[in-house]
């Protein structure tokens, strides 16, 4: 193979990187296929007719939205629904198991790009260790200004750790989750604008 | 990315110049390209035609076969389907009224006319 044939399918291979793998094999294949039978003096001209190996790979990464089939786009309505039902209020249902099913669904579905995957994720678990620290924090705080270490929650008089913690249990269990929701809603109604 | 009216428009029929072109007889990917190109410009380059390709055989309008070659390695044919024949049918029977209506409108003449 004429060296300036070898340097060209090179040259197109790292360009097509970012491509799917299939739709980078039938180009290169077909190239390849192309330059395969000639000399150095043909392989130079029928290079210059193809032209840069970065026009090729932002032509075909033109192509590829429609190139997927229609199935494929994104999930059917019903199933985006019932996973931000589920990753909100599906605690409710089934305590944890509810929302660890939604999350499942979530991180299977087409509807949501990788970020908002994460993002939908993590809030439940940020809120939660956010507010048990400031529990944490409010307690040791009470505790050390008192010196009743231990004794806050049978207080009647519901002191103030005994009311962060309350505050952090209904933020984790249901502010977070209905936060979640109402994010990936609004990610879902935008994405399949 | 912005495209002129004129790149859209062929973008919008190059699948079926392309069954347009297999209906003689099969042809392999390079062919299709300088075909596709020189009457009409109906695709930018051939990173526009393997895409197309594929997605032609996807819906079953053209299959794939290889044939060895005089000198070089064997080249893969593109032939139109039954199905593909079908939907180049089709597209014919749709074109005709189509660009006759598209002409009517860019004339300014009215259908009760």
């Amino acid at each position: 193979m004429p060296d300036a044939t070898t340097a060209y399918l090179a040259e197109l291979e790292r360009a097509l990187g970012d491509l799917p793998r299939t739709v980078a094999g039938d180009i290169l294949d077909g190239v390849r296929e192309e330059l395969g039978a000639l000399d150095d003096a043909a392989a130079r001209e029928r290079i210059a007719e193809l032209g840069d190996p970065h026009a090729i790979a932002a032509a075909a990464s033109e192509e590829l939205p429609r190139s997927t089939p229609a199935g494929m786009q994104g999930d059917p309505t019903w199933y985006t629904v019932l996973t931000i039902l589920l990753v909100g209020i599906g605690a409710y249902a089934v305590p944890v198991v509810g929302w660890i099913v939604g999350i499942v669904f979530l991180w299977n579905s087409r509807t949501w790009t990788r970020r908002d995957k994460v993002v939908g994720t993590v809030i439940l678990p940020i809120v939660a260790l956010l507010a048990l620290g400031i529990t944490a924090v409010a307690g040791l705080a009470t505790a050390t200004s008192t010196g009743q270490l231990g004794q806050e929650a049978i207080n009647p008089l519901v002191p103030a750790p005994f009311t962060f913690a309350h505050s952090a249990l209904i933020a984790t269990a249901v502010f977070a989750p209905i936060a979640s929701a109402v994010y990936l809603l609004v990610r879902a109604r935008t994405l399949r604008r | 990315m912005t495209l002129d009216a004129g790149a859209n428009l062929r973008k919008g029929v190059a699948e079926f110049a392309v069954l347009a072109l297999l209906r003689g007889e099969p042809m392999y990917g390079w062919q299709l390209s300088q075909q596709l190109i020189e009457r009409g410009g109906f695709i930018a380059s051939i990173g526009t035609l393997y895409p197309l390709l594929s997605r032609l055989r996807a819906k079953g309008w053209v299959s794939t076969y290889d044939e060895a070659s005089d000198s070089g390695p064997a080249r893969k044919y593109y032939r139109l389907t039954e199905g593909g024949r079908e939907a180049l049918a089709e597209f014919r029977a749709q074109w005709g009224g189509f660009s006759a209506s598209v002409d009517a409108l860019m004339e300014g003449t009215t259908n009760d006319a």
